[in-house]
């Protein structure tokens, strides 16, 4: 048995649907990392929340985000992927690359070259377009395909 | 200053965090140029070799579904002229192409439907996934 068969069956057949309601969690989340983030910046006075609170929150959402991200990636990676046509596949291949490729250099800025730490606010705003470009690209098109 | 601290030895989990990151970065366009380089082109379609568009359809036809990357039954056996429906309820955009030829659906995305009014078996595949494979059978 494969892996996409195994998922298959772990999800009662469902592997899509999970991936939808998944997605649509991600995007969610890199919505709220934005919030906290503008909020622990002090650039923004909501959520009412301290910036302490807002940061941990931040730490704790994005890691969340990122498993999730990581687990719906390589559903896709040991399944479908691979075709270029149409259109909106090959964009979902291009922005579900380009999301690992922003979280790695999220993650060297934090933890490994703090003098990049300057870029992080663009470098965050840039995974929220790209989740949201994940999210038009593929669970917009399954609710209006159907 | 800041170029100082950076000096500091990288903390190995986060140094293989951040490897893992742009591995999965770079599956995607590798994945795809693997297809494309492995990927056969399909025969040009021809005059239709056993098989006919649906308009010409008749009765006693059956389903193929597309789902998780396998058409399934594997083999459809059918009546001669019978109409059969290809249904793509995968995750991902598949074809039907018969490998003599004459049947090429194009594209399927996913929840999309082919119908074919078949006269002679053929054995098929998917362009986008060429391990997917299976058979039109005529009684």
């Amino acid at each position: 048995m494969d892996v996409i068969e195994l998922l298959n069956d772990l999800t009662g057949g469902q592997l899509l649907l999970w991936k939808v309601l998944l997605t649509s969690v991600i995007f969610a989340c890199a919505g709220l990392q934005v919030l906290l983030a503008a909020r622990f910046y002090e650039a923004a006075t909501v959520p009412p929340i301290s910036t302490g609170t807002a940061a941990r929150t931040h730490r704790l959402n994005g890691k969340v985000t990122v498993t999730l991200a990581v687990v719906v990636g390589l559903s896709c990676l040991v399944g479908p992927a691979g075709p270029t046509s149409p259109t909106r596949v090959l964009l979902h291949s291009v922005f579900g690359s380009l999301v690992f490729g922003l979280l790695a250099a999220k993650y060297t800025a934090l933890k490994l070259r703090p003098s990049w730490g300057r870029y992080l606010p663009w470098i965050g705003s840039s995974l929220f377009l790209t989740f949201a470009a994940i999210w038009a690209t593929t669970v917009a098109d399954y609710v209006t395909a159907r | 200053m800041s170029q100082a601290a950076d000096r500091t030895r990288p903390n190995p989990v986060w140094l293989l965090v951040v490897v893992v990151m742009v591995g999965l970065a770079v599956a995607g366009p590798v994945i795809i140029l693997r297809d494309q380089l492995a990927d056969d082109p399909p025969a040009a379609p021809t005059a239709a070799e056993g098989a006919q568009p649906a308009a010409a359809a008749g009765g006693g036809g059956g389903t193929v579904k597309m789902a998780g990357l396998s058409f399934a039954p594997g083999t459809l056996t059918v009546a001669r002229g019978a109409t059969v429906v290809f249904d793509n309820d995968d995750t991902a955009p598949h074809t039907v192409t018969a490998r003599s030829g004459g049947v090429d659906s194009g594209v399927l995305d996913p929840g999309k439907q082919f119908s074919l009014a078949v006269t002679d078996g053929f054995d098929y595949f998917c362009s986008i996934h060429p391990s997917m494979t299976a058979k039109i059978a005529v009684t």
